[in-house]
């Protein structure tokens, strides 16, 4: 009888093994697994949250990084306009007007830079919630700087931090000075119709462009680092889930030829008990 | 001649003796305790001059077939059985209360929490990070409080159970006494009182599953029994147990009428006591330090950080309510989640260094050299764990218990077949003798008619 109930109990659990597709539910049924898978299911969960973080870090610093091309582009402008300012062949009304087209393109350097993700302004380092470059007559260059120097960054691994952005003022530091300032400079000279003042100065922009790209490329290898770290916690993650599976899921093929197994003890259990109580002397009297 | 009418009398008197005990046999088959019995018969004669005579058969006793030494085994370990039983009963909550299959755990609230930690230090100026972070502290809080209430109610419903099993204990102790009356009595008059003796034996099983205790019989046959060393019950008094509770300290004394305080150490009272006592208080310990740690770590960051807002240090967590029990939120925060401090330096909003140190504690070894998540799984794995050894301790007492059962079964147990046969030999006997009274009736009638 105690066999029969033991088989019994034991078709019970294949049952809902089977059924649930877990083996190991409760601790109880094995410490160790539950633990284990516990402690994996904790760190997959961890780098899900790398991979979140990840995944928002390149949205900005892609944002960011397309904004420093168009930087790059614009400064390229520039440069184009001085080497054509420098030429004597131009008149003062030309390099007047080439002057405004500078100041253009300042303002639109200073649109693009202030470019925000949700309330973050990524140029502004992080004092991001203030706007990192404002006209202002008595700042260097003409332009105010709302930036810090700390990169925003995100938590890419354990004690690993990722920069996802540079920031305004490492921006504008060029070996050649201030970026407003070379470009402020252009614009005089451009006003004050002075030749030489723009042959000195390309090379200043020369510089400038080379320093931005720099920057630009540096923000480049972040992202590649980030899409190769978020690669690698996708591949990490199939191995743990798999080792999870192994701990805690049930194995179909083994509990089906467990669950016929005891099938067979269970009804040959039963038949005996039958047969055993069917044959009493008390049939005989 | 007279002999003959006496020597079938006391056959027939003994068939139908034998046949009753037989009878009461199989009838109490299935009678939890029953020792079958047997008929000791022995001849009875008389020496005649020239020769002997046997006179009939005598019924000199009704012995009870029971190895009491196997008994006293079989108690000791169904009250270990019952022990083990009982604790697993009680882990088996508190397994339930601390794990389930869903994994929505202590460790994934703590997870969660620091999850939403890291969110924060990737984007410090999101509000709705903030408020999914004050969302997500606010069912950590509930679920250790979750928890501890758990394991509070398992600890009351101990304490309510083990009133009952005290009071069965003394109903029992109540009764074997008043048996052990009977069977001195008994034994006294020179019968022995075989149903009382197989009552007793039952009722001396119960009692193991409730307590552990020691037996000894004295010379009139009555149990005397001690628990954890001291006298509970003898010839002349059964003793009664009452509970001290302390339910605060978590102690729990049992004293004796004379003062005197037993500590069982098995059976379900063993059991209760352990887990009352022990048991329930280390776990909920390590509950509570788990809370405590969390609130300390949690706030010496916390506090040296800047909300969106102001230069003001905040705590996270209330730093006064430190146990599971208590553990809550900085009032402060909920009413406005811009507070909670993301960034080391004032005044800087998209700075979320402070968000991730506290981030970082994911896999820091902040208590007992563990990190805080492997430590809480620890934690709720921890009644499982016992719940698993005592399982397969269990089976093997089982086994255990089952050889010796079908020991005492082998000696003590009813045979239907048996008593059956031996019924049929009863029945022959019976009219083997009923023979024999009439032939000597024969015999009777065959001399009175020649004197008529």
């Amino acid at each position: 009888m105690r066999d029969i109930n033991k088989n019994r109990g034991e078709m019970a659990k294949i049952q809902s093994d089977l059924s649930s597709g877990k083996s190991v539910r409760v601790p109880s049924q094995d410490p160790v697994s539950f633990q284990r898978s516990r402690i994996l299911t904790e760190d997959i969960r961890k780098e899900e949250q790398f991979q979140s973080n990840i995944e928002s870090g390149l949205r900005q610093s892609r944002l960011a990084q397309d904004a420093l091309d168009e930087t790059i582009d614009r400064l390229i402008e520039v440069k184009e306009k001085v080497v054509q300012g420098a030429s004597s062949s131009l008149g003062e009304s030309n390099r007047e007007s080439m002057a405004d087209s500078i100041s253009g393109i300042r303002d639109s350097l200073i649109s693009t830079l202030n470019l925000s993700y949700g309330d973050r302004y990524l140029f502004a380092g992080t004092n991001s919630g203030d706007k990192p470059f404002e006209l202002d007559g008595t700042a260097v260059g003409g332009v105010s700087n709302g930036s810090n120097n700390k990169s925003p960054k995100v938590q890419a691994g354990d004690g690993v931090n990722i920069d996802i952005s540079v920031t305004g003022s490492e921006i504008r530091n060029t070996p050649a000075g201030d970026l407003f300032e070379v470009i402020g400079n252009i614009e005089q000279a451009l006003r004050d119709n002075d030749v030489d003042a723009l042959n000195n100065l390309l090379p200043d922009v020369d510089e400038s462009i080379e320093h931005v790209t720099d920057v630009t490329s540096r923000l480049g290898n972040n992202i590649n680092r980030m899409d190769f770290m978020f690669e690698q916690y996708e591949a990490t993650r199939i191995t743990k889930e798999a080792d999870i599976s192994r701990l805690v899921d049930t194995d179909y093929a083994e509990a089906f030829s467990d669950l016929q197994r005891i099938e067979v003890a269970y009804e040959s259990a039963m038949a005996v008990h039958t047969t055993m109580f069917k044959n009493t002397l008390l049939d005989y009297l | 001649m007279r002999s003959l009418i006496e020597i079938s009398k006391s056959g027939l008197k003994s068939a139908e003796r034998s046949l009753s005990v037989t009878s009461n046999n199989i009838v109490n088959a299935d009678t939890k305790g029953y020792s079958r019995q047997r008929i000791d018969k022995t001849p009875n004669g008389m020496q005649m001059t020239g020769y002997n005579t046997g006179l009939g058969v005598n019924i000199s006793n009704v012995t009870r077939l029971r190895n009491e030494m196997n008994d006293v085994m079989l108690n000791e370990k169904r009250q270990n059985m019952s022990f083990m039983q009982s604790k697993a009963r009680v882990f088996e909550q508190l397994e339930a209360s601390m794990a389930s299959d869903s994994g929505s755990d202590l460790d994934l609230s703590i997870s969660n929490l620091l999850d939403t930690f890291s969110e924060l230090s990737t984007d410090p100026q999101d509000i709705s990070v903030r408020n999914s972070l004050i969302s997500d502290a606010r069912q950590l809080t509930t679920k250790f409080k979750d928890v501890s209430r758990n394991i509070d109610r398992t600890s009351d419903l101990i304490l309510e159970s083990s009133n009952s099993t005290i009071n069965a204990i003394n109903g029992l102790l109540g009764e074997i006494h008043s048996l052990n009356e009977t069977i001195a009595q008994a034994d006294a008059a020179g019968s022995p009182d075989n149903t009382s003796l197989d009552l007793r034996v039952r009722k001396l099983e119960e009692l193991s599953e409730l307590t552990d205790y020691e037996i000894s019989t004295d010379d009139s046959n009555a149990v005397e029994l001690r628990i954890g060393g001291v006298k509970v019950l003898d010839a002349e008094k059964a003793d009664h147990l009452k509970a001290e509770i302390n339910d605060v300290d978590k102690t729990y004394q049992i004293r004796l009428e004379s003062g005197k305080t037993v500590e069982p150490q098995g059976g379900q009272l063993g059991a209760e006591l352990e887990m009352y006592e022990t048991e329930i208080p280390a776990l909920k310990d390590r509950l509570d330090e788990l809370a405590s740690t969390i609130v300390t770590e949690f706030n010496s960051i916390h506090s040296s950080g800047f909300g969106l807002n102001d230069s003001v240090s905040r705590n996270f967590f209330t730093p006064t309510n430190t146990t599971a029990d208590t553990i809550s939120l900085n009032q402060v925060l909920v009413d406005d989640p811009t507070n909670i401090a993301a960034s080391d330096t004032a005044g800087e909003a998209g700075n979320g260094e402070t968000a991730l140190q506290i981030a970082e504690l994911r896999s820091q070894q902040l208590i007992g050299g563990r990190k805080l998540i492997d430590y809480s799984v620890d934690l709720i794995t921890s009644a499982g764990n016992n719940l698993s050894s005592l399982n397969s301790q269990i089976e093997a007492r089982d086994s255990e218990i089952q050889m010796l059962t079908t020991q005492q079964e082998r000696e003590a147990g009813v045979n239907i077949d048996e008593e059956l046969s031996l019924m049929i030999q009863y029945q022959n006997a019976y009219q083997g003798a009923a023979k024999v009274m009439s032939a000597a009736q024969n015999m009777y009638d065959t001399l009175i008619g020649i004197l008529r």
